[in-house]
């Protein structure tokens, strides 16, 4: 070979060598995607465990307290009338009985109308984290530990790898910073992982006191002038020190997305000062607050996928009364956020999906504990068949609308379909079966209409 | 001949004992004083994450000189926990320490002026260890072309690296 033809190879090989590895290491770029459903997914932890009884079934304090009270609770996903009689779960007037006043609709359509119901799940897991993990890794997640990562792919790690999303179009919303929650926006899966991870906020903590504390006084440097400059001398530092045992924790956003996040958390903090944040009109709990700021993340960074979690209805566990007041408001919280995103998201409205599903249900028989109202409170267990009932709602372009698949005595969906249904609403459903993780026996829940 | 031979034994043993107890030359006596060094390294041997504890009281006392109370450090350490980029979470903490009226950081002259020293300084601030040569030229020449660069600048990049997060 001529000394010219072997340089000329040689740089064409090292050119292409890093390419190569490049296609390699990016699904997205090596395989085909099928047609997106819609080009938003904002699917709700409707979490805490909820009674099928109280919830699609209607039946109030028949189906738990031996009264014979049915209602809808759920007036924003369900239809249905509401209870007439020992209303407990709306906000107190001044000088009447404790929540006798019924937090008014804010949809004027109900989800049942605008989407699709399937009243009749079933969870895999009768735990939070258990339960959790099933809904967003669609595994049965049956060896997973507490307070360590899920051990398979997460669906935020999935749509970010196989259909190429940036770390600010993926978003993970908790509503505490316990039970493990903040270990939910990736999984420690070696090809996964960090790398793939959701951004996280825990907003009652991140924008709270303690936020406020710690965040709120912070300078927003100027991206050429100052950022850059730290940014060169950190880079330098990085690659001096070049750590090879650990790794440095939480996912990695590039310069840009940084800059961004800084400057919506400043946002944010403006926003409160200035009382402008949008709440649910009654935000008288963490979900009410966490779903207000779900709606800034979404109005911000109009994310591809973002996951909110809420679960004050496990309040359940020692009052009764607390968990209708809860579920009445997680009902009012979702319709406040689909609302939202409706009307005020312009570049959302029209083709967001939304899914919203409870991990796990309640047990069928109520434990000693006792409420103001002598009503007996409910746990979940992984003994009782209750606990493992659950349902789920989607609305939005591509979901048929006031269809309603199964029933009690036919139980349509599993909980590990969701991961399964994001990755076909985003056109990557093969890629991610084709992994090998998902439970054998999920579908999405579109193969299941 | 005997008396001859014990005249020479009296002899050796006079001279002898002379020899012990007679007087000598007393020799100096050395003392050697240490003045207090602390001991930096150059090399990099950091292999454990600080715990969040860690690294806010650490960043604390690096930038204010003070003490984190300990009920701002577990807020702090909350708000950590509730962000999922740890990075840009500590970029941000360091950014409201900037901001923090307790700051104490060399005025941005002294480090045009004692450029060499200040990074000497710096290092062993963040990091516990001197520069190796090329840091030490690297920032020398990266402050000496950079005129609007600070000492903030500097000691965001600094606490923000990850040689920060590690002992």
């Amino acid at each position: 070979m001529k000394r010219k033809d072997f340089i000329r190879n040689a740089a064409f090989l090292g050119a292409g060598l890093p390419l190569g590895a490049y296609v390699m290491g990016n699904d997205h770029l090596f395989t085909r995607r099928g047609a997106e459903k819609a080009k938003h997914v904002v699917f709700v932890l409707f979490a805490g465990g909820v009674r099928q009884q109280e919830s699609v079934l209607q039946q109030y304090l028949s189906g738990s307290q031996k009264e014979q009270i049915e209602g809808n609770l759920m007036c924003n996903m369900l239809e249905g009338a509401m209870p007439d009689r020992k209303i407990v779960f709306g906000t107190t007037p001044s000088g009447e009985p404790e929540g006798s006043r019924p937090i008014p609709r804010i949809l004027s359509t109900t989800l049942e109308r605008q989407g699709t119901l399937f009243p009749e799940m079933r969870a895999v897991n009768a735990g939070h984290y258990g339960g959790l993990n099933s809904l967003i890794t669609g595994t049965t997640a049956a060896s997973q530990g507490l307070k360590v990562r899920p051990s398979a792919p997460t669906i935020f790690e999935y749509v970010r790898k196989h259909a190429g999303y940036k770390a600010t179009d993926v978003w993970f919303i908790g509503n505490t910073i316990a039970n493990s929650t903040p270990l939910l926006n990736c999984s420690a899966h070696p090809d996964y992982g960090l790398t793939y991870g959701a951004n996280f906020f825990a907003p009652v903590i991140t924008f709270g006191s303690p936020g406020e504390e710690t965040l709120s006084n912070a300078k927003v440097y100027h991206p050429q002038e100052e950022l850059e400059y730290m940014y060169q001398m950190k880079h330098f530092l990085d690659q001096t020190f070049n750590i090879q045992s650990g790794e440095v924790p939480g996912i990695r956003n590039t310069p840009e997305e940084k800059n961004n996040i800084k400057s919506f958390v400043k946002n944010v903090f403006d926003r409160k000062a200035a009382n402008s944040i949008s709440f649910p009109p009654v935000s008288s709990n963490g979900d009410a607050l966490t779903m207000g700021y779900a709606t800034e993340v979404l109005r911000w960074f109009k994310p591809k996928l973002l996951v909110a979690n809420m679960s004050s209805v496990d309040s359940c566990h020692s009052n009764f009364t607390s968990y209708l007041q809860n579920l009445h408001r997680a009902d009012h919280a979702l319709g406040f956020l689909w609302n939202y995103i409706q009307t005020r998201i312009p570049e959302m409205a029209g083709n967001t999906i939304l899914i919203a599903a409870p991990e796990c249900g309640r047990n069928t028989n109520p434990n000693p504990i006792e409420d103001q109202n002598l009503w007996k409170a409910y746990d979940h267990s992984g003994g009782d068949p209750n606990a493992f009932r659950i349902w789920s709602m989607m609305a939005g372009p591509n979901v048929p609308a006031n269809v309603k698949i199964g029933s009690p005595q036919n139980p349509v969906g599993k909980a590990t379909d969701f991961t399964l249904t994001i990755a076909d609403i985003f056109g990557i459903k093969d890629q991610v079966q084709q992994q090998g993780f998902i439970d054998p026996q999920a579908r999405s829940l579109f193969d299941r209409m | 001949m005997r008396s001859f031979n014990l005249k020479i034994v009296f002899l050796l043993f006079t001279y002898g004992g002379a020899m012990l107890i007679s007087c000598k030359k007393e020799k100096p006596k050395w003392v050697y004083e240490t003045n207090d060094k602390p001991v930096y390294e150059v090399q990099i041997n950091k292999n454990k994450l600080k715990s969040e504890a860690q690294y806010l009281s650490i960043l604390s006392t690096d930038l204010t000189q003070l003490p984190i109370s300990p009920t701002k450090l577990n807020r702090a350490i909350r708000v950590l926990e509730s962000f999922g980029d740890r990075e840009t979470a500590n970029e941000i903490i360091i950014s409201n320490f900037m901001n923090n009226p307790t700051l104490s950081i060399p005025p941005d002259e002294y480090m045009r002026q004692h450029t060499e020293q200040f990074i000497l300084e710096t290092y062993r601030r963040f990091f516990v260890r001197n520069p190796t040569q090329a840091e030490l030229t690297f920032f020398l020449q990266f402050i000496e072309s950079h005129p609007h660069l600070s000492v903030e600048m500097v000691y965001t990049a600094f606490a923000s690296s990850q040689e920060y997060m590690f002992y």
